[in-house]
């Protein structure tokens, strides 16, 4: 056979390989670019979320932890959680306490206490956050809601007038 | 032939490994979504438990408000269940107790619900273990009610389950004089010849009638509408309901203790002036003799009994309505009346002369028992005389003598999440 015509052959299939490989390995490299860019945002969303149920349950326990005394006093009015403090590492003096900032994203909390009935406080705790990923704005919002007894109430609860012995 | 042997290995090779290249790589990619959905996952149901616990916690207080207004409503489940015969001891099977979810918490089981896009599903399970009879109180009851929350949220891609469960101790104490002591107008424990004379130191009882009658007429009259000689086979019973109000019994009988007359007033007067009512029994632990509790209630609401170690001054006191009120106060040691209308049982146990004194012509709408007779100061024959006491049936009947109440904090917290035992 001669050389030349076989020469011509291999290259002919070479380059259709190699125009097919880079079909494919641009397509592939699209298809897991945004298979990345999702990870990371999933991710990163989870990472919000997460924080969110931290300082939600950290700031509802804390509330909690006052006792019926100590938030029946302050229904009505919204308070900012200082979400500063809970934050890694030692806050800053000169930063706003009632935000946490974390990889560019704005927590803050607020907080309200509402008697719904004698003896019952509802204890609404929210946490929002927003801020900016990249080219993307992030946002995301947890309320938590917690009914709190009086302790103190089978002491001074006013039963129907209906009598008899025990 | 060496180019042949290399035009032979390169042919279709550089496909196979990009495209192995990309399955690898399509692999990783794969693998790190997974990672993604995962996390999210995991994230959505750390949320979902903190909701559902804060859930759980607010079902357990919601419930502990009802029970402790079903406690003492005649006729509901958990007031029936508190006042049948002991059911045993600790590790006996429990009682179980009807009870519905607290009407205030669909609302708000709805609203995490539409938070959360799931399916929210309370349940709720209460019952009495323990239940027995004090041998510091045989008129009560004490035991443990245990209340089983479970909030199971589904619909979401991992179903969460949270269990609490609350244990409360209980107790009903009798807030009136102990039986028989609680069926007594007047009851003199030790009479003299300055006195009751004809008695010869014998104890003196007046039944408990519809209307007050004047000292005058109870020392005057004979047979039963007057003081009588107790009855030798009462007299021991009435000697055990005394031992029952010594101050020992009574601390540990009581609800509430506080340290002085001033922390009595502390949290009794808060109460009554946002117009809640005062049940129980609070054993005040005077500081000494000096230490004088003042009680002057103008309007008092609840079913209570004060019982004091010190001396006591009573002024004043008011029923908001006799048919659900009732005031005992038993001083372990003197008793000085001021007030003109007392709506409220005294037990004054001084044995000193002039345990029990009267400062004002006064009405005593309960019953009175003390160790010596009533001493008057200031006051001339004709206005102690004119002292009435009794007219304590129709309260007595109306007025319900016993009060259960659900300690304020818990016993016992346990909580479960799914998997766990």
């Amino acid at each position: 056979m001669n050389p030349t015509k076989i020469r011509r052959r291999v290259t002919a299939v070479t380059l259709v390989e190699v125009l097919v490989s880079v079909c494919v390995m641009g397509a592939t490299g699209v298809l897991l670019l945004g298979l990345l860019g999702q990870g990371n945002r999933g991710t990163a969303r989870a990472g919000e979320v997460q924080l969110a149920v931290s300082l939600g349950a950290r700031s509802m326990d804390v509330l909690l932890a006052q006792g019926f005394s100590g938030l029946a006093p302050r229904g009505g009015r919204d308070s900012s959680l200082m979400l500063g403090k809970m934050g890694p590492g030692r806050p800053d003096p000169a930063a706003d306490p009632t935000k946490l900032v974390l990889d560019g994203v704005t927590f803050m909390g607020w907080c309200q206490f509402v008697t719904v009935k004698p003896g019952i406080l509802r204890v609404n705790v929210t946490i929002m956050w927003e801020g900016v990923r990249g080219t993307e704005r992030v946002s995301g919002v947890l309320p938590l809601v917690r009914l709190m007894a009086d302790p103190g109430h089978g002491m001074s609860l006013r039963t129907p007038a209906r009598g008899g012995a025990a | 032939m060496r180019v042949r042997s290399a035009t032979r290995m390169s042919r279709g090779s550089g496909l196979a490994l990009v495209m192995v290249s990309t399955l690898v790589a399509g692999l990783l990619g794969v693998a790190l979504v997974d990672r993604s959905i995962r996390s999210s996952r995991t994230a959505a149901w750390g949320r979902e438990h903190l909701v559902a616990r804060m859930l759980a916690g607010s079902v357990a207080d919601a419930t502990y408000l009802d029970l402790q207004e079903m406690a003492n409503i005649p006729g509901s489940s958990l007031y029936e269940a508190l006042r049948q015969g002991g059911v045993g001891t600790a590790g006996a099977p429990s009682v179980p107790v009807a009870m519905t979810l607290p009407a205030i918490i669909t609302p708000v089981v709805e609203e995490q619900a539409k938070v959360l896009g799931a399916t929210i599903t309370p349940s709720l399970a209460v019952s009495l273990r323990g239940l027995s009879t004090p041998h510091f109180d045989p008129e009560g009851r004490i035991g443990v009610v245990v209340v089983d929350v479970v909030i199971e949220v589904t619909g979401r891609p991992l179903a969460v389950t949270e269990r609490l469960t609350v244990e409360r101790a209980v107790r009903v104490s009798k807030v009136t004089a102990p039986f028989p002591l609680d069926q007594v107008g007047l009851l003199v424990m030790k009479t003299s010849k300055r006195d009751l004379a004809r008695f010869k130191g014998k104890p003196a009882l007046a039944t408990t009638s519809r209307a007050p009658r004047t000292l005058l007429e109870l020392m005057t009259t004979e047979g039963a509408d007057g003081l009588q000689i107790l009855p030798v086979e009462a007299r021991k019973q009435v000697g055990n309901a005394l031992r029952r109000v010594e101050a020992a019994a009574l601390r540990t009988k009581a609800h509430f203790v506080v340290k002085s007359g001033q922390e009595l007033d502390a949290l009794i007067r808060p109460l009554l002036a946002q117009g809640k009512a005062v049940h129980g029994v609070v054993h005040v632990d005077s500081r000494g003799p000096e230490d004088v509790t003042r009680l002057e209630l103008p309007v008092f609401r609840g079913r209570c009994l004060i019982s004091v170690t010190g001396p006591v001054v009573v002024g004043d006191i008011r029923l908001e309505d006799p048919a659900r009120d009732s005031l005992t106060i038993v001083s372990q040691d003197r008793v000085l009346v001021i007030g003109r209308e007392v709506h409220a049982s005294i037990v004054a146990l001084s044995k000193e002369k002039g345990g029990l004194a009267f400062q004002q012509r006064a009405v005593i709408r309960g019953s009175l028992i003390c160790q010596t007779f009533p001493a008057a100061v200031g006051l001339s024959s004709d206005e102690f005389g004119g002292c009435q006491f009794g007219g304590s049936a129709v309260a007595a009947v109306a007025a319900s003598s016993h009060v259960a109440i659900l300690a304020p904090h818990p016993l016992a917290i346990r909580t479960n999440q799914e998997g766990e035992e």
